[in-house]
């Protein structure tokens, strides 16, 4: 017992900026870098970052809703383009019929992404766009038009999934850096 | 009393890159100096640029799977083999990109002939299992049959012909594409979980049918976590082979 004594008990309290248990003794927070025994400049300059980081984080958030809102706007367009294709072609009813249900699954999955992506926003976005663009790609061979089509909101949804992923990215490092889940 | 305990949780102890002074294991930053932790080389190539890469790699495959499975005029021998070689010229290409890295997908470190044999065995079951359920389905759901053979019947080797190129090739070059450069690339990006998630989801719907991505993520899903536990992909290409390979077998048997 009296050995255990002689060497200091290391104190454990808590990094004034990222809450994680630190030891007195230390000098650094080492989970994300706070100078604990720095000057108050050295640790207002380290706020003034971290301010700035969660700023970014925000802003990178709001792009990773939008982006999840355009795979349901996607499974939108999904329903009614299979609703319109089923009343208004020119084939027959059997032919219709499977197109109906492709477009409705097709609109379960990205509803699905887009429940996902609250959760786990780079898998469920890179999964969407990549399916939207297969569908995209599978239009344009059956009917070449069909590119132009809303070209404009193509190029919008694209641009959100895009941006989303991107955004996903930066998001997951700044989470990392300053330890939020 | 409480203080043995203490000493006794105390993690293991490394050492800063920087100073040398012993720090706790995953320290992100040493608790001494201050200097990040972070292994440099792990940041060499951002997560943006791994994913633009990916999305070019995606969009060759795309095409091509797309002009071969849906253009009429490609639907013939000749075009489905130059389809198929490229193909795995773009898996080789991309897997070799970082090739100083993926290397040691290629090395089966703990070969174990029962596991093999195992891993064999499962997929020869799900594979009679699945294209029972698939053929039911599309006979009375679609009311129509469709097989593989058909299409090289006519040549000389048929049933030779068709084995390579529906069991050997995909085996070999799908689990390089997607399970080697793929999921190696995306793992830079996203955890385990979300990589093996996407690469069996684009491989799934790179299949372009409906009816096989009830059965192709689950499938996908196993080989991507066989690829992470075993660290080595020739165990994903047996399964895959196995797979195809019982497909292909069970059509000759059936049309012959």
């Amino acid at each position: 017992m009296e050995d255990n004594l002689s060497i200091p008990a290391t104190k454990a309290s808590f990094c004034s900026s990222c809450y994680t248990k630190v030891n007195e003794a230390d000098a650094y927070c080492d989970n994300c870098g706070y100078p604990l025994k720095g000057t108050e400049i050295e640790q207002q300059n380290f706020i003034t970052n971290r301010n700035v980081k969660e700023i970014d984080l925000e802003d990178y958030n709001k792009k990773i809703k939008s982006a999840g809102n355009a795979l349901y706007w996607v499974a939108i367009a999904c329903v009614l383009s299979g609703i319109i294709l089923y009343a208004t072609a020119a084939v027959d009813a059997e032919q219709k019929f499977a197109t109906l249900i492709t477009n409705l699954i097709l609109a379960i999955i990205f509803i699905a992404l887009g429940v996902w992506s609250r959760k786990k926003p780079f898998a469920a976005l890179v999964s969407g766009a990549c399916l939207y663009a297969i569908i995209l790609i599978l239009n344009a061979i059956q009917n070449p038009l069909s590119i132009i089509s809303g070209i404009i909101i193509k190029i919008i949804i694209i641009g959100a999934f895009i941006k989303g992923i991107r955004s996903a990215i930066e998001a997951e490092k700044i989470k990392k850096e300053l330890n939020i889940d | 009393m409480t203080d043995i305990i203490l000493q006794q949780d105390l993690p293991e102890e490394y050492v800063c890159i920087q100073c040398s002074e012993p720090i706790a294991l995953n320290s992100r930053f040493c608790k001494h100096c201050g200097s990040t932790q972070k292994v440099e080389d792990e940041y060499t190539i951002s997560g943006w640029n791994r994913v633009k890469q990916a999305a070019l790699f995606y969009a060759f495959d795309i095409i091509i799977c797309a002009i071969a499975s849906f253009i009429d005029a490609f639907k013939t021998l000749t075009w489905s083999i130059i389809f198929d070689v490229l193909l795995a010229i773009i898996a080789i290409t991309f897997f070799c990109d970082n090739w100083s890295k993926n290397k040691s997908l290629l090395k089966w470190p703990d070969f174990s002939f029962l596991k093999l044999l195992g891993y064999g065995a499962g997929a020869i079951v799900t594979s009679l299992i699945v294209s029972y359920c698939v053929g039911w389905l599309n006979h009375t759901i679609f009311s129509k049959e469709f097989y593989y053979y058909g299409f090289y019947a006519n040549q000389k080797y048929a049933a030779l012909i068709m084995i390579f190129f529906t069991a050997v090739m995909p085996a070999l070059f799908e689990e390089l594409a997607y399970r080697g450069y793929l999921l190696q690339n995306l793992l830079g990006v996203a955890d385990h979980k979300q990589a093996i998630f996407i690469t069996s989801f684009l491989f799934a719907i790179l299949h372009m049918s409906f009816l096989s991505l009830f059965w192709l993520i689950p499938f996908a899903l196993l080989l991507g976590y066989i690829r992470i536990k075993e660290k080595t992909l020739w165990y994903g290409v047996f399964i895959h082979f196995c797979f195809n390979l019982t497909v292909c077998v069970m059509e000759l048997w059936k049309y012959r």
